[in-house]
């Protein structure tokens, strides 16, 4: 597959005002972005999302490193015909309405005026602005929702191959959040490819591919939605269980409470669990299957926890992920023998 | 910041060279002295036009505007350099109506040699 | 350039819609019509009060037109951050710059043919049974040179406004358009003067300053019977000087945007 964005080592600095210091925003960044991918970018606020998407559009420059998108250095013309750009909060000129903002936009792609309020006449009604009564007023009334379809309609003028998102859902009531969210499904299964920086984290594991998250401009992990959620792990509860099983299980996290052992276990092991169980003369209280949320990821990245992440996702501080490294061995079927 | 823009566009930036000649070559046609002394020829009503208060005198608006908003001090030392200019070039007549506003404006200016 | 023709609608489109800009073409073209008032101060000089006043508020207002709107032009664009949305767009920074510059011209150009226009109209009103009546072609030439005046000045507001905040640029705009009326005193300085130090530099500031100073051409519209010497070339030159050093100003603001990080 074919890369639509290319990042290497890539760094921004900015100086600290009255010192003779520097702080970097982004910090040696490399990732690839394929072509028909949706790439989720998250971060807390200040990781340095919004400077590296500023640095593939040209409105920034590296400190140092290399960004291509779409096989060209960053801010390159005339790969600005086939990408878009939807940033946080979309600004537009206030006494301009719907059709009149995506009109003037589609003028600076080369559109005749006729042809750019076709266009604007087709975009508005795609993004669900059509209907509205307050379509044709100017865009100083409109509410949060509505400007944010004004801002996607934009991003669609010229049927982007690339599409750069930036809090696409931030501020949003649900209703409108998950209109936003059917778009991005829609513009999937388009194969558009789309870069998306997010805090809606739900949001992220339904239509992304593949995410990573950074931390103060530094890559902490990088995967696909199935390595970074961790496979699926299964909570069993044991009554009354066996000394080896339960030395092994709570060494391995399991919490006690009287005679019950709550233990998290990979899918493949639950077979020798219960057996082992059985085996031990041990009753199963329950066995039900767990999966991990992108929140939790996130949390323990942003909350400096990267090395208690449990399951599939290893990181050793600074060295991403990029392959599974799920273990293959099964400490518990001895156990079970 | 200016250097990078220079090394990134030297045709853009090159260009400044000759625009630079441009401006210097127009500016020196207008340091002529047949084109800077204007009007050439000095007309009867500059001497009744000394008595106005406003507007007379070819006084630019923006310099009354200057004398009525305090700056009185500024403005005689300015048309005392102007007065000098045509006394140099031998235009007496012009000089007359001038001192009468220096004195109105800055009347503690005695060194007036006239 | 199509692009910039786009932006430049767009750019006067907004600018005739701020109610400051608004506000000071309205003075302008209702202090022009009261100018009958201040006939009193002036007995038997009405005319000359009419187009001399007149020609000043032209000049006044459309200096802070001028300034107010082209200081704030990019940088607005930057802190509203429009200016994502356009750079995203296959729009080259010497494009949005141009555009935004041709967009500033024309609102001055309309804004000082609103007011040239009611003062024309002033003086030919003014001048009903005149024995001194002048075509108002004539007064065109003062409205030019102004207009002239503004061009370059708009310019200069631009070139700073790439790389200074918009109050730093008020202040330093409004110092260089004093210091460039004074174009001609500068020269007759560095003429008279002794030492040689002072000399150069009072000459290199008289070059190095755009002369606003050039462009006052009220003498000879005020007094009908005065004959100016050269004029075609005084006009012309003066017109010539204008655009020579605006397309400077518009070259180094375009080399210092193109750097700049928005």
């Amino acid at each position: 597959m074919a890369a639509a964005i290319e990042i290497t080592n890539l760094t921004k600095q900015y100086p600290v005002p009255m010192k003779r210091e520097f702080v970097n925003a982004v910090d040696n960044l490399t990732l690839t972005v394929g072509e028909g991918e949706i790439f989720g970018f998250l971060g807390a606020n200040g990781a340095g999302k919004t400077t590296t998407i500023k640095i593939l559009l040209g409105l920034i420059y590296a400190t140092s490193g290399d960004a291509n998108v779409l096989g060209a250095p960053a801010g390159d013309i005339a790969v600005k015909h086939k990408i878009s750009y939807l940033p946080e909060s979309p600004y537009f000129y206030e006494h301009m309405t719907a059709r009149e903002i995506v009109t003037f936009y589609a003028q600076l792609f080369g559109m005749h005026r006729e042809e750019a309020k076709k266009k604007a006449d087709e975009l508005v009604d795609f993004v669900g602005l059509g209907g509205k009564s307050d379509v044709n007023k100017p865009v100083s009334e409109f509410s949060k929702g509505m400007r944010q379809r004004v801002g996607i309609a934009q991003s669609l003028i010229n049927d982007p191959t690339l599409l750069f998102y930036d809090e696409p859902t931030s501020g949003l009531d649900a209703i409108a959040r998950r209109d936003i969210r059917d778009l991005m499904l829609e513009l999937k299964r388009q194969g558009k490819t789309m870069f998306l920086s997010s805090h809606q984290l739900e949001d992220v594991e339904l239509v992304c591919h593949r995410a990573s998250i950074i931390h103060k401009g530094k890559l902490q992990v990088l995967g696909t939605m199935d390595e970074l959620l961790g496979g699926e792990r299964v909570e069993v509860k044991l009554e009354n269980a066996p000394a080896d099983l339960s030395a092994k299980l709570t060494a391995d996290g399991a919490i006690r409470t009287g005679d019950v052992l709550t233990a998290s276990v990979l899918r493949e092991e639950v077979g020798s669990v219960i057996d082992a169980a059985r085996v031990g003369k041990a009753s199963v209280v329950s066995v039900v299957p767990m999966k991990r949320r992108l929140e939790d990821i996130f949390v323990e990245i942003v909350g400096g926890r990267l090395d208690k992440v449990s399951g599939s996702l290893i990181s050793t501080g600074d060295r991403p992920l990029i392959n599974n490294e799920t273990s293959t061995a099964n400490p518990y079927k001895e156990i079970a023998k | 910041m200016l250097r990078e823009a220079f090394a990134k566009n030297p045709k853009l930036a090159g260009t400044l060279v000759p625009l630079t000649a441009a401006i210097i070559a127009f500016q020196a046609i207008n340091d002529r002295d047949d084109m800077r002394r204007q009007p050439a020829i000095e007309p009867k009503s500059v001497k009744t036009a000394a008595t106005a208060s406003f507007g007379g005198a070819g006084l630019p608006f923006e310099y009354s505007l200057a004398a009525l908003s305090g700056f009185r001090q500024v403005i005689a030392g300015l048309l005392w350099v102007r007065s000098d200019a045509f006394f140099h070039s031998g235009n007496y007549d012009a000089i007359l109506p001038m001192i009468r506003l220096i004195t109105c404006l800055c009347n503690r200016c005695l060194a007036l040699d006239v | 350039m199509n692009t910039a023709m786009v932006i430049a609608r767009n750019t006067i489109s907004e600018a005739l819609r701020k109610k400051i800009l608004n506000a000071f073409l309205m003075v302008g073209v209702v202090l022009i019509a009261l100018t009958f008032i201040f006939q009193q101060f002036a007995p038997r000089q009405e005319l000359t009060l009419v187009k001399g006043m007149g020609l000043g508020i032209i000049s006044l207002a459309g200096l802070f037109i001028t300034v107010i709107l082209c200081i704030n032009l990019v940088p607005t664009e930057v802190e509203r951050r429009t200016i994502y949305t356009i750079l995203a767009k296959p729009v080259r920074r010497y494009e949005f710059l141009l555009g935004k510059f041709f967009g500033a011209l024309g609102t001055l150009g309309i804004n000082i043919g609103l007011m040239g226009l009611a003062f024309v109209v002033a003086v030919a009103v003014k001048q009903i049974g005149a024995e001194n009546a002048v075509s108002p072609l004539i007064l065109f030439k003062g409205i030019l040179m102004i207009a002239m005046q503004m061009l370059l000045l708009a310019a200069l507001a631009m070139f700073f406004s790439t790389f200074v905040t918009p109050l730093v640029n008020f202040f330093l705009t409004m110092v260089l358009f004093v210091i460039g009326n004074l174009s001609s005193y500068t020269l007759d300085l560095a003429k008279n003067s002794q030492v040689a130090i002072v000399k150069y530099v009072l000459l290199g500031v008289h070059y190095v300053v755009p002369n606003f100073g050039n462009f006052q051409y009220t003498n000879p519209l005020l007094q009908p019977d005065v004959v100016v010497k050269n004029e075609t070339l005084f006009l012309t030159q003066n017109c010539a000087y204008a655009v020579a050093y605006a397309t400077a100003l518009m070259v180094l603001a375009i080399l210092v945007f193109d750097r700049r990080e928005v």
